[in-house]
């Protein structure tokens, strides 16, 4: 039998499959991680008695055309990274590996700045509470700044000067006290200028020969060519970062 | 005589039924998203996204077949009665322009309605017209105040609109069936016109 469809349906059809085709280009799988600006935040927030900041990027992986368009529509300066399926189906765990060495970070940073308390269920009990405050908070690169932060609430310091200086950083701590490389160097020191901090630590490393662009390097040179205004200063432990900051209130007291 | 407004009529009565069934879908999605957020955000996010753009190009197919609907009901309305007061510009003008048609749109509708209940064999889709009337009148213009509060809000980052957006939907979903309504009271009360008027010629020629 053969059907007879009026040309009003016809039309109708023509024009859902007009409605659909924009629908089902942008919904076409696209996976690409992206970067963006993200702001700096004053480790009061994760319940830490310290005037020090860390700073945070945007950072995540789209699923399809749309998102990536959104993004483009909403932030000004954002950069796409075309990654393979393999590593978008390891992005999940990816992110959950992030989470143990983000808790690592902070167990070294609650250790390393107060090595000499001995008391493992105090330690333990601020470990959970900066972890659960910083649960928004994605990756390990606050590690430094916790530390500092820490730092100045077992010693009752302000390295800030009651707000006369902006300090903000990035940085893994290690059970050395030693500061490891991080990701996302140019959106930090751009969310850093962006809220004029004065002074802005990143992990130490120089090997012009070693062919890749390390922390320091990539910071000086995004520091060259966006002009920044803040003091770019790389520490390789955490010492190094308290000594730079006493030195810094003492010139100010002075 | 032929309807101008015939096939138009058919391709949005089509549109309406589309646009009611997507209207559901999102009425379901945003309460999903206002009551079990979880549940949402785990299963239906791209679900939601997908209908909700399709959602809204087909609303914009449908808002230019309404348009031209309209028009074309009033291009057969001044051809069954050269008298008839408000022309087919006249008509689009007062839904398009802004201010105008809080008096226009009521104006255009409540016209016809009087229009159809003046002659007996219409009078009954008249009297559904008007009855109609006041409904789709104040939803449409309280669906316009939700949807232009929902897009203030996501920019200035309003928080708790999701329940404002499972209230829009629901509105949204009274204002199609209500425009459904009326479209299926004025296209019969147009064809019975044309019929009349087919027979008084008819009449005529004999």
């Amino acid at each position: 039998m053969r059907v007879k469809i009026s040309t009003e349906v016809k039309f109708s059809i023509g024009l859902i499959l007009i409605a659909l085709l924009p629908v089902v280009v942008l919904f076409y799988p696209l996976h690409e991680e992206f970067e963006y600006t993200g702001n700096i935040v004053p480790v009061q927030e994760l319940g830490i008695d310290g005037s020090v900041h860390f700073t945070y990027v945007n950072t995540g992986v789209t699923e399809k055309l749309l998102d990536k368009l959104l993004l483009l529509l909403a932030e000004e300066d954002i950069q796409f990274y075309p990654i393979s399926s393999d590593e978008y189906e390891a992005y999940s765990s990816y992110q959950e590996d992030m989470n143990v060495f983000k808790e690592m970070t902070i167990a070294n940073a609650v250790v390393q700045s107060d090595p000499e308390e001995a008391d493992l269920d105090a330690f333990e009990k601020r470990i959970n509470e900066i972890m659960a405050e910083a649960s928004q908070y994605y990756g390990d690169s606050l590690g430094l700044m916790v530390a500092i932060g820490l730092v100045e609430e077992a010693n009752q310091w302000n390295f800030s000067e009651e707000k006369s200086f902006t300090i903000a950083g990035t940085g893994t701590i290690n059970s050395d006290r030693t500061i490891g490389e991080v990701g996302g160097i140019r959106y930090k020191l751009l969310a850093a200028e962006q809220n004029e901090v004065d002074f802005f630590f990143v992990p130490k490393n120089v090997d012009e020969n070693d062919g890749y662009l390390s922390n320091q390097e990539e910071a000086y040179k995004v520091g060259d060519e966006e002009n920044l205004s803040m003091m770019i200063v790389p520490v390789s432990n955490l010492d190094e970062a308290i000594s730079f900051l006493k030195n810094v209130q003492e010139f100010n007291l002075n | 005589m032929d309807l101008s407004s015939k096939s138009v009529g058919k391709v949005l009565r089509i549109f309406l039924f589309i646009a009611i069934g997507l209207n559901v879908i999102g009425l379901f999605n945003s309460y999903f998203l206002a009551f079990h957020t979880e549940f949402f955000v785990q299963y239906f996010v791209t679900f939601e996204q997908f209908t909700s753009l399709f959602f809204t190009l087909i609303l914009i197919i449908l808002y230019i077949l309404y348009l031209v609907w309209l028009f074309k009901v009033h291009k057969d309305l001044r051809k069954l009665n050269p008298e008839y007061p408000t022309t087919p510009g006249g008509a689009l003008a007062r839904v398009i322009i802004p201010f105008y048609n809080l008096y226009g749109m009521w104006n255009v509708y409540s016209r016809m309605a009087g229009y159809f209940e003046e002659k007996q064999a219409t009078e009954k889709f008249g009297n559904k017209l008007s009855r109609y009337i006041p409904f789709y009148y104040f939803l449409f213009f309280i669906s316009n105040g939700l949807n232009q509060y929902i897009s203030r809000g996501t920019v200035s980052g309003v928080a708790n609109l999701d329940k404002v957006w499972l209230v829009s939907y629901a509105v949204d979903l009274a204002l199609v069936i209500f425009f459904t309504l009326i479209a299926s009271a004025v296209t019969p009360a147009l064809q019975t016109l044309a019929k009349m008027e087919e027979t008084q010629q008819s009449e005529e020629v004999i």
